[in-house]
């Protein structure tokens, strides 16, 4: 019987971590995501720092893949809070875009979102 | 008793965690290049309607107006709207009354890309009863009750991005390859507008390499007012003007206030100055006057908002900066201050999102929708609050 209660306790515990997971924002500097998509391989590797924003997928089927970037960024000093969009173009195989701002400007979040055609396969926000 | 508890909170979560996957497959929706948003009717009567009670000039509406935001928040005669740093565009009848999704697509989450309400981070414009967008390089309208989504014209062909806003039935943009304002990479130094009603291509009105080093543009009559970044000084910046009708560029001031902390109407430029205060410059002499001292203990930084009604200072005292504690300081056009009142609600980038007739709003995070606001009768009478607006 406790037998029975440590392993209900112990999936509620498993739940409860891939669930909070799945719904909080990633808070790093870098993000690495790796998977399947149609039976090929993708990976997506993220990484965000106050001048530079960095997004890169790898895909092994024959698809077109993409990177998005939505940012804020802002100027130093002031609180306008500027919002952008980034979309690079479509490739096969592999696909980057980088982002970098100038001394005085900082970026305070980045969402990336990875897709394959037109379908979002992975997202990631950094800050 | 601990054992069913436990099942069922199981239970609960495995349904959760379902739940979760269905809707990050909803997610799974094409790009906003390549969307083709539903047309469905909005079916809410009282969304879009035309309100005649105390209508403004139509240009009140159509122009660009002061925010810590650009272009996220809309008065029009049709009710107030506001697009989320999230790109979900809501909606409310009075400003301060409760902002609804701009979505009637059956169950819909209004958490992904497919959401009817999704139009994207970039900035929204009034004209002409109907609400203009941006995506990518591409503008596009819907009618006032968020359905009929149409594109009206690509700006120019390829990836690259632009900043920009509309003003008085135009968009106005700077091309940023490097990806933004202040990239390494941005080497157009034009800056353009295009007609959102029309046909027309987009023209070029002003071409300088002060739109490389450019914190912001404002648009006055036929005036275009630029102010740049000055390197290594983050407490003035350059201003400058351009006739669009005798071509004249000049050069005004080297020590005025940046992005959210100047406002140029009539020949008059008005700024404030981080712990130095409020100034004001005459545009045709370009003498540069101090209107009223201004220093606090704990310097900051801080906004200033020019309204009709009231100048609006929102001081961010935190060091180093972030959003989490402000007070709002409201001035008279006299520059006398009437009230105070702290904001102690955001969670993240949040605070000042815009003033429509009788109330100044704001949100806790601009992420989500507007969530307070203040009633202007309440200023100068000792009671100024925030007010929380209800669903």
């Amino acid at each position: 019987m406790k037998l029975n209660y440590k392993k209900s306790l112990s999936l509620l515990i498993m739940l409860l971590i891939l669930l909070s997971y799945s719904i909080i924002p990633v808070s790093a500097s870098s993000d690495y995501y790796e998977s399947t998509y149609n039976g090929y391989n993708y990976n997506c590797s993220s990484s965000f720092s106050s001048n530079y924003l960095s997004g890169e997928m790898s895909y092994a089927g024959p698809s077109k893949i993409n990177v998005i970037q939505d940012f804020n960024y802002m100027q130093s000093g002031y609180s306008t809070v500027y919002t952008d969009s980034r979309i690079a173009f479509p490739q096969t195989s592999f696909v980057g875009i980088v982002t970098t701002i100038n001394t005085g400007w900082y970026f305070t979040h980045c969402y990336y979102s990875y897709l394959i055609g037109v379908n979002t396969v992975y997202s990631v926000g950094l800050f | 008793m601990i054992k069913k508890i436990s099942i069922l909170l199981i239970i609960a979560l495995i349904a959760g965690c379902l739940a979760s996957c269905l809707m990050l497959a909803s997610c799974n929706k094409s790009s906003p290049l390549e969307s083709d948003p539903s047309n469905t009717k909005n079916e809410s009567s009282s969304i879009g309607n035309l309100n005649t009670d105390s209508l403004k000039p139509e240009s009140y509406y159509t122009s660009s107006k002061q925010g810590i935001t650009i272009g996220k928040y809309l008065e029009t005669p049709y009710g107030t709207y506001y697009c989320s740093f999230l790109g979900y565009l809501y909606y409310s009848e009075k400003g301060n009354t409760d902002y609804i999704t701009l979505c009637n697509k059956p169950d819909c989450t209004h958490s992904s890309k497919d959401c009817n309400a999704y139009i994207g981070t970039a900035p929204i414009g009034y004209y002409n009863g109907k609400i203009y967008y941006e995506v990518w390089n591409n503008i596009n309208c819907m009618d006032m009750d968020g359905s009929n989504h149409k594109r009206i014209k690509t700006l120019y062909d390829g990836y690259d991005n632009n900043f920009g806003y509309f003003h008085n039935g135009y968009f106005y943009y700077v091309i940023t390859k490097g990806g933004c304002l202040g990239a390494i990479g941005n080497d157009d130094n034009n800056l353009y507008r295009v007609k959102v009603d029309d046909d027309s291509k987009p023209e070029i009105i002003l071409t300088n390499d002060v739109i490389l080093k450019m914190s912001l543009f404002t648009i006055d009559e036929d005036n275009i007012y630029i102010i740049a970044n000055i390197p290594d000084n983050s407490k003035f910046v350059s201003l400058y003007s351009y006739s669009t009708i005798s071509k004249s560029w000049s050069e005004l001031t080297d020590a005025f206030g940046g992005p959210s902390a100047y406002y140029i109407n009539d020949d008059t430029g008005y700024c404030y100055i981080n712990n130095k205060g409020f100034y004001e410059i005459d545009i045709d002499t370009k003498k540069m006057k101090q209107m009223k001292a201004l220093e606090f203990e704990n310097e900051g930084i801080c906004s200033a908002l020019y309204y009709l009604d009231y100048i609006y200072l929102i001081h961010y005292t935190n060091e180093p900066f972030n959003f989490l504690n402000q007070i709002l300081y409201i001035y008279d056009w006299d520059y006398n201050l009437i009230d105070s009142v702290e904001f102690d609600k955001v969670y993240g980038t949040g605070g000042f999102v815009g003033d429509v007739d009788g109330y100044i709003i704001f949100t806790s995070n601009f992420d989500v929708k507007p969530e307070y606001y203040i009633d202007k009768s309440e200023i100068g009478t000792g009671n100024l609050m925030f007010h929380k607006i209800e669903d």
